[in-house]
């Protein structure tokens, strides 16, 4: 009977993975209208698969899961071609991280549940500094134009911007509430199924070396955070990758 | 260049005018959320044990719509003016 409950979970898990992969791969590859449409038809089903299967302990799963659509959703309708660049991280950050927070009104979801846990600075300065390094990969591979004008105001608020709503939103999301749902579905490959939804989602970036750097970046960050329960370590680190590869190393490297 | 901004997204972003982008994205988004807006109430009005939960989860993503079509709405106006 566990091992029937087990794999039914691991085959509905992994075809909404199917699934949010072929909403992305639409959006990218044949044209985003159809995409978004997926991604439209894709978040309901998730939050009503959420609240039907009460009787299941791993359904926290689809909240989780749910939170892409929607990233995907306010990554298309957000931005605006009037403000710099900047500002589309905040418009697109911030109502996502609401929903974050909103998540944890539900009965099975808590600070707790999403890894939010204190942990000594000194046990997390490594993992923190890796993300300076991981970011001149990202720059050398990816090679984006700088994201602001070289001066104090705009490097100070980029900076806030991209730690608390790219760097901090995105680790709640995969290596908080998804890595801890599917641990009991696929145990140890838990990493690896939040690694690849993780790099997924890089999709658009039209780069096979970008997505596989940021599936290799979302396997060390779940073992990270697996090993220490605590995702602050690498919420800094993922906040200093993008802060190195859109704020730093355009102007260092790439003028 | 990170998940919630992809290169597809700014390529898209910068390719349509916000006409373009409004009456597909933007419509596309708010027949979303009348849709999830719709469905909280018929819970609402069904009550029962889950009505309180389907009420949580559906706010989860009706709250970040209701930012998108406040943006769409503004820049509909600044557009007009």
């Amino acid at each position: 009977m566990i091992f029937f409950k087990n794999n039914e979970a691991k085959i509905i898990a992994l075809t909404y993975l199917a699934l949010i992969a072929g909403a992305e791969a639409i959006g990218v590859f044949i044209a985003p209208v159809p995409g978004m449409i997926a991604h439209v038809v894709l978040l309901p089903v998730l939050l009503s698969h959420y609240v039907l299967a009460e009787q299941k302990s791993y359904r926290r799963l689809f909240v989780a899961l749910a939170l892409l659509p929607l990233l995907r959703i306010l990554s298309w309708t957000m931005p605006v071609k009037q403000l710099p660049g900047l500002y589309w991280y905040t418009l697109v950050g911030l109502p996502l991280l609401t929903a974050v927070i909103l998540t944890t009104r539900f009965p099975d979801i808590s600070p707790a549940t999403m890894n939010v846990h204190a942990s000594p600075w000194q046990q997390q300065i490594g993992v923190i500094l890796s993300g300076a390094g991981l970011s001149l990969a990202a720059f050398l591979i990816a090679r984006p134009q700088p994201l602001i004008n070289l001066n104090a105001v705009e490097m100070a608020a980029g900076e806030i911007i991209l730690i608390l709503l790219t760097g901090l939103t995105e680790e709640l999301i995969f290596r908080g509430l998804l890595l801890n749902a599917v641990e009991e579905i696929f145990g140890s490959g838990s990493i690896l199924y939040s690694s690849a939804l993780f790099a997924i989602m890089y999709v658009g970036s039209l780069s096979l070396g970008y997505v596989l750097l940021m599936g290799a970046v979302g396997l060390f960050f779940g073992w990270w955070v697996r090993r220490t329960g605590s995702i602050w370590g690498a919420a800094l680190a993922h906040g200093l990758l993008n802060i190195g590869l859109l704020l730093v190393w355009p102007f260092i490297l790439g003028l | 260049m990170t998940s919630t901004v992809t290169e597809t997204t700014i390529t898209t972003i910068t390719s349509l005018s916000y006409d373009a982008l409004s009456t597909t994205f933007g419509l596309i988004a708010i027949i979303l959320l009348t849709t999830l807006i719709l469905q909280k109430e018929i819970m609402r009005a069904r009550g029962g044990a889950r009505a309180n939960l389907w009420l949580k989860t559906l706010d989860t993503a009706i709250i970040p719509l209701l930012v998108v079509f406040g943006l769409v709405i503004i820049m509909r106006l600044v557009n007009l003016l």
